[in-house]
């Protein structure tokens, strides 16, 4: 009889663990964005080159375009104009081209091989100079709210269960790799996420609410100008998603160092954008035909006429049949 | 004793004052009734928006080059058992590869079936928005730059609110309440459920856009088609609020903004000045 009574409260005892149920999820981006440098501000590689590496990317590519079209657009000397604020010997340490590299990283595929256009050789670190500043001004879908280090920022933006859901939303799905600026105080360090893995389980006594993990894998820029390929860094988060009555998630809270140590914002982007006229955006000089050009020869262009003219064609490129939907 | 009756009838009097109006407003017609308007479309037809897109994460207000998108009605076809208008909608500029395709109900413009197309480096994909034609809401457009936000129609105002009183201070006085409505918005990914509120309020629109969309003030048109209906349509915890201006006679909002987007109507076709169409949108 003891024995029944102390099984019984062995059973009632474990009964919460049967709540404690784990779940989870991830995602991977393939092929994954490229790692590239982030082009400082400060240091003004694309302007000056690097040790090994002369002329510079956009010296070559004032030359290339010369060659193209009879007249030196100017690039490099809009670029090296610090009163344009993309090179500036006394900008901060952090800023630079993140950005641009990020998005061009998602957008466009790794330049790995040296491209000789007109008898210029545009090395794979040329390339990727080039993207970077074309993709400094693009569209994109915003989340959450950049922190400006001014009263009134909200520290715990961008919510843990925004986030959470835009993980699974573009990665989970293979839909696409996002950025997310990891520094949340007023510095912007733009890295883009392509891969996941979140564990989550539900609290003792509290089935309201989910304690996650998640392991977010971010495309590195600290690497060498002539890298290829990707190189990664790992960052743990940690935070609680609230339920409703209904399993509903209605909130969350960054939980553990994630407190301060969270993503500011997130964006994902989708596609290059022309220069507004007197924006400093983007180097305004550099003409996104012939980065092209450069990069991927004539065959993309031949395919952009080609959806310009019926974008019924793009349709059908998603696999989708136009005339079973119209 | 008299002192009673003089209660009775200073009570009788205020109750008089305080009721007074309204059976006046009564009498005159001038009660608050609900008047609504959706839009209606003919295959074949077509309109053009224009989105202006803000950098967010920009050091400086930094406003992106317009991207002029393509509403064009292809097909009525029936989807769910829903009689449907399918809206395909691209943009201009070959560039911009974000596509969208809309099946919403020829009665009432809710959404039954929304699809999204987008660029990936392996080519074009898609991917399918939930929504729930018994449980109609505000369509966003959240993770896509094709503007197509649309509130729950029809629009309503109240009638009162245009009515100029007898004494002519209630143009003044009258304070114009929205008419709002909820509805818990649920976004099923990866088997989980988000749930957030949206809310979408018709407000009395203002007389000019301080942003200069008023000059879509339907200039020519009759002040019937010039009616115009202001919507605000909002999300909890999103900080994304969404004003749209509608008017009878346009077949998309002329104007709708949120904080890093702005939308226009830049071409579309008058149907209003063709009394032999059915394209003006419909009273109810």
């Amino acid at each position: 009889m003891r024995k029944i009574t102390l099984l019984l409260a062995f059973l009632i005892a474990l009964a919460p663990l049967s709540l404690f149920a784990q779940n989870s999820a991830s995602g991977e981006i393939k092929p994954a964005p490229w790692s590239g440098d982030w082009w400082s501000r400060k240091r003004g590689l694309l302007i000056k080159g690097w040790q090994g590496h002369q002329p510079s990317p956009f010296e070559k590519f004032d030359n290339y375009a010369k060659i193209r079209t009879g007249k030196n657009p100017g690039v490099h000397a809009w670029e090296a104009d610090t009163r344009n604020n993309h090179y500036n010997p006394n900008a901060e340490g952090w800023e630079g081209h993140c950005n641009g590299w990020a998005a061009a990283s998602i957008l466009t595929p790794e330049p790995t091989i040296t491209r000789t256009r007109a008898g210029i050789q545009f090395t794979s670190a040329d390339q990727k100079g080039l993207l970077s500043e074309q993709y400094m001004n693009c569209y994109c879908n915003f989340y959450g709210n950049r922190n400006w280090g001014k009263p009134g920022d909200d520290p715990d933006d961008i919510y843990p269960d925004e986030f959470h859901r835009l993980l699974i939303k573009y990665i989970g799905s293979g839909k696409s790799a996002m950025v997310c600026d990891i520094a949340v105080d007023r510095m912007v360090w733009n890295y883009p996420i392509y891969k996941f893995e979140s564990t989550w389980s539900t609290g003792w006594f509290d089935d309201k609410k989910l304690k996650v993990t998640t392991y977010c894998y971010y495309v590195n820029d600290d690497v060498h100008p002539d890298f290829i390929g990707c190189k990664w860094f790992k960052v743990k988060y940690t935070y609680n998603l609230f339920l409703d009555d209904r399993g509903n998630i209605v909130s969350g809270e960054w939980t553990g160092e994630s407190r301060n140590n969270h993503p500011d914002f997130v964006w994902v982007p989708t596609g290059d954008c022309t220069v507004p006229a007197n924006s400093t955006l983007e180097n305004p000089r550099l003409d996104p035909a012939l980065v092209r050009e450069i990069c991927e020869g004539p065959a993309r262009e031949t395919a952009g006429v080609r959806a310009s003219i019926n974008p019924d064609f793009s349709i059908q490129e998603a696999g989708l049949n136009p005339d079973e939907l119209f | 004793m008299n002192k009673k009756v003089l209660l009775v009838a200073l009570m009788f009097c205020c109750a008089t004052i305080l009721v007074a109006p309204g059976i006046m407003a009564s009498e005159n017609g001038l009660e608050p009734s609900q008047t609504g308007f959706t839009p209606t479309w003919q295959i074949g037809e077509e309109w053009v928006l224009e989105s202006s897109h803000k950098d967010l994460k920009s050091d400086v207000e930094s406003w992106q080059a317009p991207i002029q998108w393509v509403f064009k009605v292809r097909a009525i076809k029936e989807k769910n058992g829903v009689e449907c208008y399918v809206i395909h909608i691209h943009a201009n500029n070959p560039d911009v590869k974000n596509q969208a395709v809309l099946w919403l109900a020829k009665d009432d413009l809710r959404p039954v079936r929304v699809i999204d197309l987008y660029p990936t480096l392996n080519g074009m994909k898609y991917s399918e928005k939930e929504v729930d034609p018994n449980n109609p809401q505000p369509l966003l457009s959240e993770d896509t730059i094709v503007p197509y936000d649309l509130p729950v129609f029809p629009l309503e105002t109240e009638q009162a609110n245009r009515a100029q009183g007898a004494d002519g201070f209630s143009a003044y006085g009258k304070i114009k309440e929205a008419i709002g409505k909820k509805f818990a918005k649920i976004r099923n990914v990866g088997g989980l459920s988000f749930k957030r509120t949206v809310s979408q309020n018709n407000k009395q629109p203002k007389r000019q856009n301080s942003d200069g969309f008023g000059a879509y003030s339907a200039q020519g048109m009759s002040k019937d088609a010039q009616q115009a209906y202001s919507i605000e349509i909002s999300e909890e915890r999103a900080q994304n609020d969404i004003s749209q201006t509608w008017r009878q006679g346009y077949p998309w909002a002329v104007a709708s903004t949120k904080r890093d987007r702005k939308v226009r109507l830049v071409k579309y076709q008058n149907k209003t000045n063709n009394p032999n169409t059915e394209n003006g949108g419909n009273e109810q």
